[in-house]
């Protein structure tokens, strides 16, 4: 085995080992067992003995009320299989029943899942550990009083909750094929968390990610938006990822960082459309962890759990810093990963939708709602080290376009019954970057709250006659409010 | 050859009649049927002109909120995406006096500024309705690939007309209960959505989390242990398991040979069971040694794969036979001794083997019907409408009831309807037999495409919507030949859909007539027209006025006496 020390750092991880033997049901796609197979293959390649492994406490009901209202919590604390008869309202009420099925163990299940995040934010807080990873988190459909998309204990939020007791700012990345509008949704009207969201947007689940949903209230600017189309391979998915995430660290200057990966962005997803290899899908997290934040990684979709258990295993030695082959160990698992045993997938022959002049517009229009958050001139400088995030990051561009992929693996072929390439020509140590990246050092700033009021003020003065109309308006039609709480 | 396969998820083009434009569909599923042929589960996309015209009208409206930024046009917005709007009167009641304070005097669709008319023309061309209406259709009738993509309101319709085969959408059309509705979630603002946000911590205030009741180390990387001393040790507990099954009757049953004892001594189990015991001995290989061997025998170490006995397995792929992945009434039925999460546990290590791989070949060849892609060649057959070009004298086909001398430059007198060529190297016939029509063949490529012409002139699209020939009992027949006003000013003649926007057009564009807007309101119940008073008392009164406050508490009363009163006051000592 290969190792490339990039930059080293503490990793905790967080798994129950009964994590594996929850089960939605027949012909769910969501499938617990995929976080087991990721364990099994992280102990046979040898990542395991470089990880402090944390089993996670079960979450309590008093924790997950923390975000989630009581009576919804209580309701999912009760229901069971053999009872669902007898709460045939509150299964309404709650969006449980289809996708999100009452299976048995459905509560513990919840608890451990919030329990690792939750755990592994305190550990942050901490400053015990660098990376904390809860592949069994990432439920980021979750609402507060309804589950939704396979989710029903948003853990995301209950570890930025934990987080922002000491951290002013937190940023929540999501690079799941769906949008993540559980944590959107909760903190739409904050700005001490951001939410950042790829997902494929128009007619998909759950609907909500459009370019132009920015936040409400004092949250407005910090909820950003990027709705993709079908086919997004890892070029343009990089062309994309790249400007916007730093063009957040830099304006946002977010003290901790949140990474959602769901997998169903990958490639030959059961439920995505996206074309990304695992190398693409991982890059994300290699970028974000440049930045050198507290760095809190959760699972989320992916519904191809071969690819998925690939992508999360790679993914924890790209958070390790460690290099490990292409060719994968064995393992009780090994079966489904044929007939190639490789950890690294190709994209599929699907044409991509997503332009780069398309990219490049949404690009844009998000960059000027971000010139909108308050800014302090000056501070920008002194917060991030000239040479570390945003020159990088340029440099990473050119950089990457000599060290992509071998050619051979970025062979369009025609994929039969979603079989994986057993003709992977293998670039081992693809991305060889020594280079240490000086970590932009958090610094607690005030920041000019009256900036941010006087241009709300400036642009509530444009719009005030058309606001005095809308008001009037309301009185024909009660129901629909406008939708800003203060 | 890339080209003409065809994969699920594909939008194409299909051929349900020969006259008619093509059918724009999404392949959602490729079966293959007893007799050989393939047939195509699709969603249907809808033009506009497949359309009723009040929708078309309401979708233009739509697009005008969507492309404002303004408040009033986000509360548009808002309005119809939550009404399904299917009859005229309805349509006008909601949207007609907010709009009318907006609506510009085209009723164009957005993103059109800077578009030549010819282009203007050709975006509607463009626009698509999604459905989720569903079809089955012979994959044999696909004609071709295009694009259909939701409009994002960053990108101008020049990119879709500068691209071959490329439509947006922005609308979902119900074709039964003939309604239509923006494809959006929302996100919801107030206190049963949003989080309560933690604060953050004051200096010296204590974080009550006591991270060891969260967690319960099972390993560090601190351990002092070299990678090859842990190799060691996960060996030698393999080793360990090896004996130790020679040991146990049951195991020694089921694995007879050594090579079937090692091989099961190297599951997963043994050793994660390994890394615990280091773990638990503090990372001392020799006291971990001693507890691989505790005086009760050595450690024998075995998952549900091996837990299971031959006829256990054989009544789980029996009742795996009869229920499928129902584990409950697996369990009350078959298995009772095992508890749930046995059989899950066991099942994902069963779908290793080769007796799953078996099956899944079984079931492999009955899917076979369903396809991933198809291959259909390109359709090279003439149209019926196509005239020959052959100089075979008076040989036309049949469909022709002479008219042609079977040139391919036509007399001058039967042009291109559509760009006006009298040269093409093909005709064909267009619109009602008794007109005569004859497009090029460029144009008829466009117009089975994209559904119009490529030049609306004087015979223009609605002359051809109302003429245009419709297969029987087709689902998009839906729309009632509709016919335009035009405007009688003289060198305008511009039409409009609906009287009302040709009065307002007659209004603003040529300053005649009483105007359209009161024509309009008519039916408008609600019209807000701020008052020569109320304008000078929202100057005058700015203190009293409070536009953000009101605006976010609605039913709140304004006190006109106050601001009558402070108006008052300001008149009098200014004057
Ligand atoms: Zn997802
Ligand atoms: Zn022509
Ligand atoms: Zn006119």
């Amino acid at each position: 085995m290969a190792m490339q020390p990039h930059s080293k750092k503490r990793v905790c991880y967080y798994y129950d080992s009964d994590i594996g033997n929850y089960y939605y049901g027949q012909g769910h796609p969501m499938k617990p067992h995929r976080i087991r197979m990721t364990h099994n293959l992280l102990l046979n390649y040898g990542l395991y003995r470089k990880m402090e492994i944390y089993r996670p406490h079960k979450a309590t009901a008093d924790e997950m009320t923390k975000f989630h209202s009581d009576d919804y919590i209580r309701f999912l604390r009760s229901i069971r299989p053999d009872n669902m008869s007898e709460y045939n309202k509150q299964m309404q009420r709650f969006n449980v029943g289809e996708d999100c099925p009452v299976f048995d163990g459905l509560y513990e299940f919840c608890q451990l899942s919030a329990g690792g995040s939750v755990a592994a934010a305190v550990k942050l807080n901490k400053q015990a550990s660098e990376i904390c990873i809860n592949w069994g988190g990432g439920l980021h459909h979750a609402k507060k009083s309804e589950a939704s998309g396979f989710c029903y204990v948003n853990d995301i939020v209950l570890g930025i909750l934990e987080l922002l007791k000491y951290h002013q700012r937190v940023l929540y990345i999501d690079i799941d094929v769906h949008h993540g509008d559980g944590v959107e949704e909760a903190f739409y009207t904050t700005d001490r968390v951001m939410t950042v969201s790829f997902h494929k947007y128009g007619e998909y689940f759950p609907g909500t990610g459009d370019l132009r949903d920015i936040g409400a209230g004092k949250g407005k600017y910090y909820a950003v938006n990027i709705p993709l189309r079908d086919g997004m391979d890892d070029e343009s998915y990089e062309s994309i990822f790249v400007p916007i995430i730093s063009k957040v660290m830099e304006t946002f200057q977010p003290s901790a960082v949140v990474l959602q990966c769901g997998a169903d962005s990958l490639t030959g997803d059961r439920l995505g459309c996206f074309n990304l290899t695992v190398r693409g899908h991982g890059r994300c997290v290699e970028l974000v962890k440049r930045f050198g934040l507290p760095f809190l990684l959760v699972g989320g979709g992916g519904y191809t759990i071969r690819n998925v258990s690939r992508c999360w295993t790679y993914e924890t030695s790209v958070a390790l810093g460690v290099e490990i082959a292409n060719e994968l160990p064995y393992n009780d698992y090994f079966e489904y990963f044929g007939p190639d045993f490789k950890l690294h997938i190709s994209p599929s022959n699907m044409s991509n939708q997503n332009t780069s002049e398309y990219l490049e517009k949404i690009k844009n229009r998000l960059f000027e709602n971000l010139r909108m958050l308050p800014h302090a001139p000056g501070v920008q400088v002194q917060a991030i080290p000239e040479d570390a995030v945003n020159d990088e990051s340029d440099d990473e561009d050119k950089v990457d376009k000599d060290e992509r992929l071998p050619q051979s693996e970025k062979d369009k072929r025609i994929t039969g019954d979603g079989e994986l390439s057993d003709s992977e020509d293998e670039g081992e140590g693809g991305r060889r970057d020594n280079r240490s990246y000086r970590a932009p050092q958090p610094q607690p700033r005030k920041r000019p709250r009256l900036d941010k009021d006087a241009s709300a003020v400036k642009d509530e003065l444009k719009s005030e006659d058309i606001k005095d109309d809308v008001k009037n308006m309301s009185v024909e039609e009660p129901k629909k409010e406008t939708a800003t709480n203060p | 050859m890339a080209a003409n396969m065809y994969r699920v998820g594909d939008c194409v083009y299909f051929e349900t009649s020969p006259k008619s434009p093509y059918q724009i569909r999404r392949i959602e599923e490729l079966n293959k049927t007893a007799s050989g042929n393939v047939e195509a589960k699709v969603m249907c996309f809808y033009r506009r002109r497949d359309l009723p015209n009040p929708l078309i009208q309401l979708a233009d409206k739509h697009q005008m909120a969507q492309s404002e930024d303004s408040p009033i046009a986000m509360k548009l917005k808002k309005i119809c995406l939550k009404t399904p709007v299917g009859e005229e009167q309805a349509a006008q009641a909601v949207l007609d006096p907010a709009l009318a304070a907006m609506e510009e005097e085209s009723s164009d669709l957005p993103g059109t500024d800077g578009l030549a008319p010819k282009q203007r023309h050709q975006a509607k061309h463009r626009e698509l309705f999604l459905s989720r209406h569903v079809e089955t259709l012979p994959a044999t009738h696909i004609r071709g690939k295009c694009t259909v993509t939701l409009l994002n309101e960053t990108e101008s319709l020049l990119s879709y007309l500068n691209k071959d085969d490329a439509f947006f959408y922005c609308l979902v059309f119900d074709p039964s209960q003939k309604t239509l509705l923006a494809d959006k979630g929302e996100i919801r603002v107030g206190s049963r959505y949003q989080t309560e946000v933690t604060n953050l911590l004051k200096e010296g205030e204590e974080d009550p989390r006591n991270g060891e009741e969260l967690e319960t180390l099972v390993w560090t990387p601190e351990h002092g242990l070299t990678d090859r001393q842990i190799d060691q040790f996960l060996v030698v507990s393999r080793s360990v398991g090896t004996f130790a099954r020679a040991l146990d009757c049951s195991s020694s049953v089921k694995q007879p040979s050594l090579h079937m004892s090692a091989a099961a001594a190297s599951r997963d189990i043994t050793l994660f069971h390994a890394m615990d015991t280091l773990h638990k001995s503090g990372y001392s290989i020799e006291s971990a040694l001693s507890s691989l061997v505790p005086a009760s025998g050595p450690v024998l170490c075995r998952d549900e794969m091996e837990e299971w006995s031959a006829s256990e397995a054989n009544l789980f792929e029996e009742a795996l036979d009869k229920y499928g992945k129902d584990f409950a009434d697996i369990r009350q039925d078959f298995l009772p001794w095992k508890t749930l999460k046995n059989l899950v546990e066991y099942y994902y290590m069963w779908k290793t083997t080769d007796r799953y791989v078996q099956q899944k070949r079984v079931k492999a060849v009955e899917a076979e019907s369903k396809l991933k892609q198809v291959y259909i060649p390109n359709y090279n057959k003439p149209n019926q409408a196509l005239i020959s070009s052959s100089a075979g004298g008076g040989k036309t086909p049949a469909v022709l009831n002479g008219g042609t001398n079977g040139t391919a430059a036509l007399p001058p007198a039967q042009i291109c309807l559509s760009c006006q060529v009298t040269t093409s190297n093909q005709w064909y016939m267009w619109g009602p037999e008794h007109l005569q029509y004859r497009l090029c063949g460029s144009c008829w490529q466009y117009w089975k495409r994209y559904g119009g012409l490529k030049t609306a002139n004087a015979f223009g699209e609605s002359e051809a919507e109302a003429t245009k020939v419709r297969p029987d009992g087709d689902e998009t027949a839906l729309s009632a030949s509709h016919r335009p006003h035009r405007c009688t000013v003289l060198n305008c003649a511009k039409e409009f859909k609906l009287r009302a926007h040709l009065a307002r057009h007659v209004a603003t564009a040529h300053g005649t007539g009483e105007g359209a807007r009161p024509v309009m309101k008519t039916r408008a119940a609600f019209y807000l027209r701020a008052s020569p008073f109320t304008r000078l008392a929202r100057r005058l009164a700015r203190a009293l006025r409070r536009p953000r406050h009101f605006a976010r508490s609605p039913f709140s009363p304004i006190n006109l006496q106050q601001v009558k009163h402070e108006c008052e006051y300001i008149r009098r000592f200014n004057i």
